[in-house]
């Protein structure tokens, strides 16, 4: 039987992966914020969509 | 549509090109096709995204289609082919083993709904691929489940 999520680490807090994964990520993440395209209510509701999805309380 | 946002076009591209090194191409190859069967999305795949080789395919419009490998190489071409084929069935078909099932489950809920995915799914796939492989292919994932959520959008809202 498949069990809910828990709010327990699934790894060690240093455990992020790939270093270049992460610095692409992060390059990533910077280029998008920088577009200027979308008005910032919008772009607000993107994020905060986001990260009630991901869970990741951002 | 990102020809115009090239500092966002490199780190995506960067990103794509890594997740299929750090995980095993061909478990992530499947994966993808699960994402896109999920999404209603197999109609934007026109190939795999990368062979199981690791060299460029002919999918998603962004590679060079690298041709059927030969030995080796073309064995593990016809076993993904078949996985492809019976991927519906994952949970019971022979074609998977234990590895596959678990990322295959993991994508599964990661792209219905991943805030609520369980523990116990994730612990399977950190059971097999450890800690950083775990990590990896969950990031991996983010990558190929945006890109096809992303042409998916494209093509309906026709841009090219």
């Amino acid at each position: 039987m498949v069990q809910p999520a828990s709010r327990a680490l699934r790894v060690a807090r240093d455990q992020r992966g790939d270093r270049q994964m992460r610095a692409a990520f992060g390059c990533w993440h910077v280029a998008v914020m920088a577009l200027d395209m979308v008005d910032l209510p919008t772009v607000e509701v993107a994020r905060l969509r986001a990260a009630k999805h991901h869970d990741c309380h951002t | 549509m990102l020809a115009e946002r090239p500092a966002v076009l490199d780190a995506l591209g960067e990103a794509h090109r890594r997740a299929w090194e750090i995980t095993d191409a061909a478990r992530l190859q499947l994966c993808r096709y699960r994402v896109a069967m999920l999404l209603g999305a197999t109609g934007v795949l026109d190939g795999p995204d990368r062979d199981v080789a690791g060299t460029d395919g002919a999918g998603d419009g962004d590679g060079v289609g690298a041709g059927r490998g030969t030995g080796e190489a073309g064995d593990a071409e016809d076993r993904l082919d078949a996985q492809v084929a019976n991927l519906a069935m994952w949970p019971t078909s022979p074609l998977f083993d234990d590895t596959d099932r678990a990322c295959l489950a993991f994508t599964e809920e990661f792209v219905i709904d991943v805030a609520s995915l369980s523990d116990s799914t994730a612990q399977a796939v950190l059971e097999r691929l450890g800690e950083q492989g775990f990590v990896d292919f969950a990031n991996a994932l983010l990558i190929i489940e945006q890109r096809l959520r992303m042409r998916l959008a494209w093509e309906r809202l026709e841009v090219a």
